[in-house]
């Protein structure tokens, strides 16, 4: 082959290590996602079985039952607000990393991976105790007399998003991090000299040289958890329920492979729309080099 | 950052809101970050058997009693297993990918470097369901292999991203050097690439390790009773019961994780992990 090609061999041969790589997510990422969708064209039977014969109908199922589509809607709401809550708080502790030194810069990044790194089972096991009616919320409200009754703080909308914040932000925190880092400190300098506020040099200098870095993090911390499927299955009751908790319901629950793979395929497609988005809306926001 | 000192004397004995809030701000959003973490730790200490604030009777019990449930030690074990063939898998298969890709410029290679870095952003619920339907049929379901295989679709770019930034700065001229000192290829990778890149090798494995054992909604989907993985384990557990017990293996977990960020920064410095900006 390299005989009839030879410009490709030498544009691309240095390629070839990425071979292993390469099979790997061909045989276990692209190849089951089409392994997927093809299940969920089958058409499922009782007890977990389905025949293979090709059908729409788990597809029509899902979008003509009005129980669907305001579950794919409730997702929705549930990616905004989180993106909404994430993008400022996550843009300040950014800022906070980016402008501390030594060991404060340190001791706060540790602050935003460690989280990270833990299990998120683990984060939202302690929301539970957090927002549980006898948990430190609720108790201290109590002892100081704000409230008679616990309140309902669990399962319950903003539970679920204060969780899901939780644990979007320190992803948001190191990508806007890392956009902020590539910032050339005599913009900011040059900004103070010719006599800037430090508001007017945020937001006429820093912030539109991070925009990049705001919409992939935010489309990120959005895509998230518009497919989070633990925390609201644990921090929420069933009506807060994603797709991809029904998703995964379906499938190992209620074992009808069939359609939860087309949910499962619905829940990508619309992934990959979002993200598709997000590379149209970046080349926009970007506007002068940073380096 | 410069110095407003054209505003000092007229703010000098006037509070500076504007940092205060600042400051709060970060404190408030670092609270929320951490606060799971901390009341899980708090709670482990508990000497009653049921959660109510605030934990009382402080004691170091529940650490003890759970490495004493077979199915913690089960479980415990499983994740350390497949951490291990998540680590060894990961470096396998992205070292050398994160080699080649390290020798052209980043412009070139932005395509590549994009479908590596992919699995990162599909939902894990897809990723698990699909990867469920193709190893059931093939018989793989709840092997520790099929977990493995799981994690290694998280694992790996991100071992990819750090050798990556490490390769780039290493400089081929040393190896051009032993080259022409007389060394073969082999020689010149074992005797002079290897020392070179050994810190970030090991920070690699540690996170290869560390995002597996931690990993659970994959693990969710293709784990068997035999080969339940700790996060699985716990989730399961946490639907029934909110206990001291399952604090303190949360702590166990948490001590993993924190002893591998601690070494992975006295390795390579904490500040080197991160996704370089993806815009």
């Amino acid at each position: 082959m390299s005989g009839y090609f030879p410009n490709l061999r030498k544009r691309y041969g240095y390629l070839a290590p990425t071979v292993f790589i390469l099979i790997f997510f061909a045989a276990f990422f692209i190849y089951p996602t089409f392994a997927m969708v093809k299940i969920s064209f089958h058409k499922s039977l009782l007890y977990g079985d389905y025949e293979r014969i090709f059908t729409l109908e788990n597809y029509i199922k899902f979008f003509t039952d009005p129980f669907y589509l305001s579950v794919l809607g409730r997702s929705f709401l549930l990616g905004i607000a989180v993106m909404i809550v994430t993008i400022p708080l996550g843009y300040v502790l950014a800022y906070a990393l980016w402008v501390s030194e030594g060991l404060q810069r340190k001791v706060l990044y540790f602050c935003v991976l460690f989280p990270l790194f833990t299990n998120l089972v683990i984060r939202l096991y302690g929301w539970r105790i957090i927002f549980s009616p006898t948990g430190p919320i609720n108790v201290t409200l109590q002892s100081l007399g704000v409230i008679n009754e616990p309140l309902k703080l669990i399962f319950t909308f903003p539970a679920v998003v204060i969780g899901l914040f939780s644990e979007c932000a320190p992803y948001y925190v190191l990508i806007v991090f890392s956009v902020l880092s590539l910032i050339n400190r005599r913009y900011v300098d040059a900004a103070i000299d010719l006599g800037a506020s430090r508001f007017r040099t945020f937001i006429e200098v820093i912030w539109p040289l991070t925009l990049p870095g705001v919409v992939s993090g935010g489309f990120l911390t959005f895509i998230w958890s518009f497919g989070a499927f633990a925390t609201p299955a644990i921090l929420g009751a069933p009506v807060h329920w994603t797709t991809a908790s029904h998703a995964e319901r379906q499938i190992l629950s209620i074992r009808d492979w069939p359609f939860g793979t087309a949910i499962g395929f619905i829940l990508l497609v619309l992934v990959l729309i979002f993200l598709y988005i997000q590379n149209r809306l970046i080349p926009k926001v970007r506007t002068y080099r940073t380096v | 950052m410069g110095n407003i000192a054209h505003q000092d004397h007229k703010l000098s004995h006037h509070i500076d809101w504007g940092a205060w809030v600042f400051r709060f701000t970060v404190l408030f959003v670092l609270g929320i970050i951490l606060a799971p973490i901390v009341i899980v730790v708090y709670s482990s200490f508990s000497g009653k058997t049921h959660m109510s604030w605030p934990f009382t009777d402080l004691t170091f019990r529940w650490y003890r009693e759970v490495l004493e449930r077979p199915i913690w030690v089960r479980a415990f074990i499983n994740s350390l297993i497949i951490g291990l063939l998540t680590s060894v898998i990961s470096l396998a298969i992205a070292t050398p990918a994160a080699f080649a890709v390290s020798r052209r410029r980043q412009r070139e290679t932005m395509f590549i470097r994009s479908f590596i870095g992919s699995p990162l952003l599909v939902p894990p619920v897809i990723t698990g369901i699909s990867l469920l339907m193709v190893l059931s049929r093939a018989g793989l379901r709840g092997t520790y292999l099929a977990i493995a295989i799981g994690h290694t679709l998280w694992a790996a770019p991100l071992v990819f991203i750090t050798m990556n930034a490490v390769f780039e700065r290493y400089n081929p001229i040393y190896v051009a050097a032993a080259k022409d000192l007389g060394a073969n290829a082999l020689q010149a990778f074992f005797k002079v690439t290897l020392p070179i890149v050994k810190s970030g090798l090991i920070s690699a494995t540690f996170l290869g390790f560390v995002v597996s054992t931690q990993e659970f909604i994959i693990a969710l989907f293709l784990y068997a009773p035999s080969t339940i993985t700790l996060p699985v384990e716990i989730y399961t557990a946490i639907r029934y019961e909110l206990s001291p017990g399952i604090s303190a293996i949360s702590v166990y977990m948490i001590g993993i994780v924190g002893a591998a960020l601690f070494v992975i920064d006295r390795v390579i410095g904490i500040e080197r992990i991160g996704f370089t900006g993806k815009g």
